[in-house]
């Protein structure tokens, strides 16, 4: 698979997911009424945070991709995505709090994470 | 008249030009921009017969989705046409449908694509030549973007 590819498989989970979705949902009334503490955003502050989670969703979705054909180390990861290693390693702490990676043992003295195995969906979303 | 337009047989099929035609994808809203497309197609305003359109009920049911599709599946460019702002016949539709737009610009660029390939634009149902000038205009900055990165394997 070319890097294109991945990055548009990539893209396409990071529409699907919960964080882009809920946030694309949620302008009206994070820019007018504001959050549960009343805390309402400008326009253009709101269209950052967006692209910001967007790019952030993305590379963690390249990396999800490339640890789920198997454990991967932080070097191998960089090598195939293109993605910084001090940003990969972000990600990995980030994914590791939220249970979607988990170290699966070691490659000389580098350590080899692995995408947690995704829990059974009820119905597989298909559009053709 | 618009399905005819777009199944035109190309003007350059003989071989003549180098590069091959472009695909272009255009969502078109049921309400407005469909209607509009049909006048200008009632109207025999001239088009290039680069472009196929897809009715959709609103510009809102463009999910970000198809469009990445669409793009992997080595189209050019998609226009995205739906109604003016305030005029959906959903209320709100087209307001989603500029959100995601603005963030699939991003998306696209990530993987090489230039953000020109993706457009929004408001058309009515009476505005049959605004729908042909866009489509001129777009069908021309796709030209000059060249082939999708797809097709040149870069």
């Amino acid at each position: 698979m070319s890097l294109r590819e991945a990055k548009i498989r990539a893209a396409l989970r990071t529409l699907e997911g919960e964080r882009v979705r809920w946030l694309l949902g949620k302008k009206g009334v994070l820019t007018t009424t504001g959050n549960v503490f009343g805390e309402a955003i400008t326009g253009p502050r709101y269209d950052f945070i967006v692209q910001k989670a967007a790019a952030v969703e993305l590379e963690r979705n390249m990396l999800l991709q490339e640890m789920e054909d198997g454990p991967r180390t932080v070097h191998e990861l960089h090598d195939s995505t293109g993605i910084a290693k001090p940003e990969i390693v972000k990600h990995i702490i980030a994914l590791k709090k939220w249970r979607l990676v988990e170290q699966a043992g070691m490659k000389g003295q580098s350590p080899q994470y692995l995408a947690a195995p995704k829990k059974k969906q009820p119905e597989e979303k298909e559009v053709s | 008249m618009i399905s005819e337009a777009a199944h035109h047989e190309s003007p350059h099929a003989e071989g003549a030009t180098k590069e091959p035609d472009p695909k272009i994808l255009v969502f078109c809203c049921n309400w407005c921009s469909y209607a509009g497309a049909d006048l200008a197609g009632v109207s025999r305003l001239q088009m290039p017969p680069y472009f196929r359109t897809i009715r959709v009920m609103c510009s809102a049911r463009v999910d970000p989705e198809f469009v990445l599709r669409a793009f992997q599946k080595g189209v050019d460019g998609v226009l995205v046409a739906g109604c003016h702002p305030a005029d959906c016949h959903y209320i709100g539709g087209n307001y989603r449908t500029r959100r995601r737009i603005a963030l699939l610009k991003m998306l696209i660029q990530q993987f090489g694509y230039d953000p020109d390939r993706l457009r929004l634009e408001w058309v009515s149902a009476g505005e049959g030549e605004k729908f042909q000038k866009t489509i001129v205009e777009f069908t021309n900055t796709i030209k000059e973007l060249g082939p999708s990165p797809m097709h040149r394997g870069d």
